[in-house]
Parts: structure tokens; C-alpha cells; sequence
């Protein structure tokens, strides 16, 4: 799963299911503090170290001077202020926030027919049908978009059909560009959106519908007038969901955007092992940052209305 | 003209027709595209396959033959290398990864204590956060830090661990949550001691979802591009970073065959674990 981009194959990743109810456990660990402590320490400790101190360091970093190359010692809001006035890193941003907006409206809308299929369907097969959804998601993000761009590219699968078709004359430019990214990481993350409107549609009551058809109204009609309303904070919690991981995703805008493409990630990259302006690399990424967890939030909370969960 | 059978209006459409364009019509276009968006989910895979099977540079549709030339260029130390990196640093993290993920995951579903709910979110925050950003954020801490020379096999193995615990917390847990503990109880009750409970009972009964996390695990850490990213030194390289760093001067076959080389591998991986763990269902619980 690296789904996707390094992301659980849940909609939900930042929950647990809650501890066990059972009088049993309660009484005991009530009592008893210690052992808690020793048995989270060796997780929270790895990640104190290896994850909170060095986004602390970054963030630290990202408000430091660079001249001549180096890192200077002094606080400077500079790096922030340059990533949003200069037209050029504002171009950047505004391309990712574009691409990450059509990504989350395209898997919602690629997304929806099966997982209302899911929802509702009674086959037996529902089991292997939901695995045969998630299965992409295990191979790699690469071996995706490598199948992509051999379909998309000017010498590639598409090109090659509608030039034979007499259709075109030259080939379209289908990659190295953000509609390339766009098709990539669409395909990427149906599966997410997928898994976030199957759980809203659910939720939905099927004999709402049934009444609705029961009182003349066509299928069609008792979808656009029930079901889509009545899924609406799933559809956005989907939308949300798949706009942060785009925002965040890496190896599809270098593979399918060449490399050198607009997108913030890629241009982390280049800032960092190439320019080697790490205050300024840094001060991008604390923007990502907060960009896509105020998308993860959002998501999180529209799922959470959804199913009735307190906030 | 014919009457609808309900309402008694006239109408120009008879009940057979009706009931094709209200229901089946609808009914069947809609499972049609369903299984459209299916095939759709499948195509780049098929056409990495395909490609990787092809004799020509270029695939052509209908494939113009069959041939193992691009399998024999993916069979050479430049790929073998990282190939072989990436194996070791995914079997390596998986397996630390659930040795810190298991206590973890008891205190998490076994305990109630304050604070629960902050330490779960905190643990599990590798995985809310764009990969890319931790990726950067360890590079920069490991600089600073004096410690430039655990660049390569140590740096890639401690970053992917931030990754593949959350992961395996999040898989054990599942396993843990819904577990009968009066079996724990009984054994106690009969003179275990806590330790012999764990070995004896709670153990086995929980390690299908020990093997998923363990897995899972190292199907993220095999994949992962975002942190190796950083964190490789030349020679010391992950399979999907030389992938990316071909395609970024070259853009030939033999990446198919690379490819379809990483393929088996998660393949063979899930396979084993369905078998023996019931994998799936470890996947899509929540």
C-alpha cells in the first residue's frame, strides 16, 4: 500500500478502534499506570526521535537566513514571504492546489458508481469485489504511473490509436504536464475514494430509496434526490481526503510531470539536492504541511458527522 | 396506445417498455460502468505486463509477439542491486516495526488511561503527514545532527520504521480489538503467570494480525518512495528510487520487466499471507 503515496488504505488513518469495554481491562489498567508507560515508550520514543524532533528541526530551520549558501542563525520570516509573493513559487502553489482540486472532483466522480455498488450490492462476491478494489493499491505507486506514461506518452498506447485512426495528425501532449499528473494520480487514488463513500453510503438507510421508488419515483430520480444528498459529507470527506494526498504525492508529478514540473513536492526536491536551499526547502514544506492537514481535518470531520461519532 | 396498469393514464409506452427504461436500462448501465471503472483500475497494470512481454520499444496494441528480451536487461546488478536493498530494508523495518507497534497496540485497545486519545493520534500521525515532509525532516535532523554518515542503509531502514510503525499498530490493533479475554482470564485463574498467558495464549491467537501488520509493513516499506527519496546514497539504493531515477534520463522496456520483478515479489508476499493469515480482511477493517 504505500498506497498511493505512502498513505494507509484507510479512510480513516488517524483512528484506532476504542479500547475494549470490557470491565476486565478497565479495572485493572485504572490501577495499575505503570505498565502503559513501559509499553508505549519504545513506539513514542522511535518517533520522538526520528519523526516530532526532525519536523521540529524543520520547522526551526525554516525560519532560519541563507547567504552565500549556507545556513545562517537568525530569524527570518523571509522564506515563507518569498514562497508567497514571488509569482513564480505562487505559480507552483497554485498548480498543486489545481491538480489536487481535479484529482479530488475526479475520484469522487470515478469513484461513486462502484462504491455505491459496493454498498448495496448482496452478492456473494462483495468480499472479493472490495479486495479487487484494494488490490492496485499493493503494487507500487511507481509501477502505476509507469503504466501510465506508456499509455499517455506522444510515442504511447493512446497516441498511437487515434494517430492509426486518422483521428489526429501530431500526437496530443498527454504527459510532462499537469494533465498527465491530473490522469496519474486520479487513477492513484480512486481506491481511497472508494473506501471513504462506500462507509457514507452505508450509512444510508436502503428503505429511504425504496420508498422513493415505491412512490413512482425511477431509479435514476431516487438516486439524485436521495442517495446523492444524503451522501453529501461523505462525498466531500472523500474529496477532502484525496486532495491531501495529492497535495502531498511525490512520484507521480516527477514521473508523469517530467520531472521538473510545478508542483510543491517536486520542487522540495530541487530545492533541497539541487539548490540546496534548505531554510527555503524547508519553509515549503511546512506550507504543505499545513495545507494538507488542514485538508486531513476537514476530511476527518465530515467522516466523523457522517457516522454520528462525537468531535 | 396503451393504459398504464396503475395510474389508468394513456400513455405511448406499454409496461414492457416502461419497465426497461425505468429499471433494467438503468440497472444494467449502471453495473456496466461499474465494471468499466473496474477494468479501468486494472489497465496500467495490464499494460506494464504487457509491455514488459513486448518485443518492440514501443507497445502496439494488438501485441505483435512475445519475447524475454526486456527480462533479461532487468536481470543485471544495476537492478538486482537495489532490488536486493529494497528486499532487505523491507524485511528489516517490518520486522522492527512490529516489535515496537506490539506493545504499543496492547496499551492502546487494552488500557484506558488519559490521554488515550492524543497518543493514538500521535502515533499514528506518520501517516496524516505528507511522507514527503517527514522524508526532508529526517534528512535535515540527520545533518544537523553530525550524523550525515548513517546515510544509506541505516538512514533508509530508520526513516521507513517511522512509516511502517503506524501501520502495524494500526493492524494489530484490529486483531487485539474484539478479542475474548475471559480465555486470558481462565489461564490465569489456572495459575499462568502473566508472561505464559502472553505466550501461550494471547500470542497465538492474535498473531494472524501480527503477520498482516508485519506484511503490511513491508509492502510500504518495499513501495515507498517519498522518504528513501532523501535519505539513499549512491550505491546504497532502493529499487523505486532507480526506477525514478532512470525514467528521469531514459524511458525504455526494461523498466516493465523491473517492474513486473517487484510484482512477484508483493505478489508471492500477499499470497503466503492470505494463505496463512486471512490477509484481506486485515486490509479494509476499520
Amino acid at each position: 500500500m504505500e498506497a498511493g503515496n505512502g498513505r494507509p488504505l484507510s479512510t480513516r488513518p488517524h483512528t484506532l478502534p476504542s479500547a475494549s469495554a470490557t470491565p476486565l481491562g478497565q479495572g485493572k489498567s485504572a490501577r495499575r499506570r505503570g505498565p502503559v508507560v513501559v509499553l508505549l515508550a519504545p513506539a513514542l520514543g522511535y518517533l520522538l526521535l526520528l519523526f516530532f524532533i526532525p519536523l521540529a528541526i524543520l520547522t526551526a530551520v525554516s525560519f532560519m537566513g541563507f547567504r552565500s549558501g549556507l545556513i545562517v542563525r537568525e530569524f527570518t520570516l523571509g522564506h515563507y514571504a518569498k514562497f508567497l509573493t514571488d509569482p513564480f513559487y505562487l505559480k507552483i502553489l497554485l498548480t498543486t492546489v489545481r491538480i489536487a482540486v481535479s484529482v479530488g472532483v475526479l475520484t469522487v466522480m470515478i469513484g461513486y458508481p462502484v462504491a455505491y455498488f459496493l454498498a448495496r450490492t448482496r452478492s456473494k462476491w462483495k468480499g472479493l469485489l472490495l479486495a479487487l478494489v484494494l488490490a492496485p493499491e499493493l503494487s507500487g505507486v511507481v509501477l502505476r504511473t509507469y503504466g501510465w506514461l506508456v499509455i499517455l506518452e506522444d510515442r504511447g498506447v493512446v497516441n498511437t490509436l487515434l494517430q492509426s485512426w486518422g483521428l489526429i495528425a501530431t500526437p496530443v501532449k498527454l504527459v510532462h504536464n499537469a494533465t498527465g499528473v491530473t490522469i496519474g494520480m486520479t487513477h492513484v487514488l480512486v481506491p481511497f475514494a472508494i473506501l471513504a463513500l462506500m462507509a457514507s453510503i452505508q450509512g444510508i438507510d436502503p428503505t429511504l430509496e425504496l420508498a422513493a421508488m415505491n412512490l413512482g419515483a425511477s431509479r435514476v430520480r431516487t438516486f439524485l434526490r436521495i442517495t446523492l444528498p444524503l451522501s453529501m459529507p461523505g462525498v466531500l470527506g472523500a474529496f477532502f481526503l484525496t486532495f491531501s494526498v495529492s497535495a502531498g504525492a511525490y512520484a507521480t508529478p516527477a514521473i508523469l510531470g517530467g520531472f521538473f514540473n510545478d508542483t510543491a513536492t517536486t520542487e522540495i526536491y530541487t530545492q533541497l539536492l539541487y539548490i540546496l536551499n534548505w531554510p527555503f526547502a524547508a519553509a515549503m514544506a511546512v506550507i504543505l504541511m499545513a495545507v494538507v492537514l488542514a485538508a486531513v481535518i476537514l476530511s476527518a470531520r465530515l467522516a466523523g458527522r457522517l457516522t454520528g461519532a462525537p468531535q | 396506445m396503451t393504459r398504464d396498469r396503475r395510474t389508468g393514464a394513456e400513455t405511448v409506452m406499454g409496461p414492457r417498455a416502461i419497465r426497461f427504461w425505468k429499471r433494467d436500462l438503468p440497472r444494467w448501465g449502471f453495473l456496466a460502468l461499474v465494471g468499466a471503472i473496474y477494468a479501468y483500475m486494472f489497465l496500467p497494470i495490464l499494460v506494464v505486463v504487457l509491455t514488459s512481454l513486448n518485443p518492440t520499444p514501443y507497445l502496439r496494441l494488438p501485441p505483435q509477439g512475445l519475447s524475454l528480451r526486456w527480462y533479461a536487461a532487468a536481470l543485471t546488478p544495476d537492478w538486482l542491486d537495489p532490488f536486493r536493498v529494497s528486499l532487505v530494508i523491507a524485511v528489516a523495518s517490518a520486522a522492527l516495526a512490529t516489535l515496537l507497534a506490539l506493545p504499543a497496540a496492547f496499551a492502546l485497545v487494552r488500557h484506558r488511561f488519559p490521554g488515550r486519545d492524543v497518543v493514538a493520534a500521535l502515533l499514528l500521525s506518520p501517516l496524516s503527514l505528507p511522507a514527503i515532509v517527514t522524508g526532508v525532516a529526517i534528512l535535515q535532523f540527520l545533518s544537523l545532527a553530525g550524523m550525515r554518515g548513517l546515510l544509506g542503509f541505516n538512514s533508509l531502514l530508520l526513516g521507513h520504521i517511522v512509516l511502517t510503525v503506524p501501520y502495524a499498530i494500526r493492524t494489530i490493533a484490529i486483531s487485539l480489538h474484539g478479542f475474548d479475554r475471559s480465555i486470558e482470564q481462565a489461564a490465569m485463574n489456572l495459575g499462568a503467570t502473566p508472561w505464559r498467558t502472553f505466550r501461550h495464549i494471547t500470542l497465538p491467537i492474535i498473531k494472524p494480525g501480527l503477520f498482516a501488520g508485519m506484511v503490511f509493513a513491508f509492502i510500504v516499506s518495499f513501495n515507498n518512495v517519498p522518504i528513501s527519496l532523501f535519505l539513499v546514497r549512491p550505491g546504497m539504493i532502493t529499487l523505486p528510487i532507480r526506477i525514478l531515477n532512470y525514467l528521469e534520463y531514459r524511458f525504455d522496456p526494461s523498466l516493465a520487466a523491473v517492474n513486473m520483478l517487484s510484482l512477484a515479489v508483493i505478489l508471492v508476499v500477499v499470497t503466503v499471507a492470505e494463505r496463512t493469515a486471512g490477509f484481506t480482511r486485515f486490509v479494509y477493517s476499520r
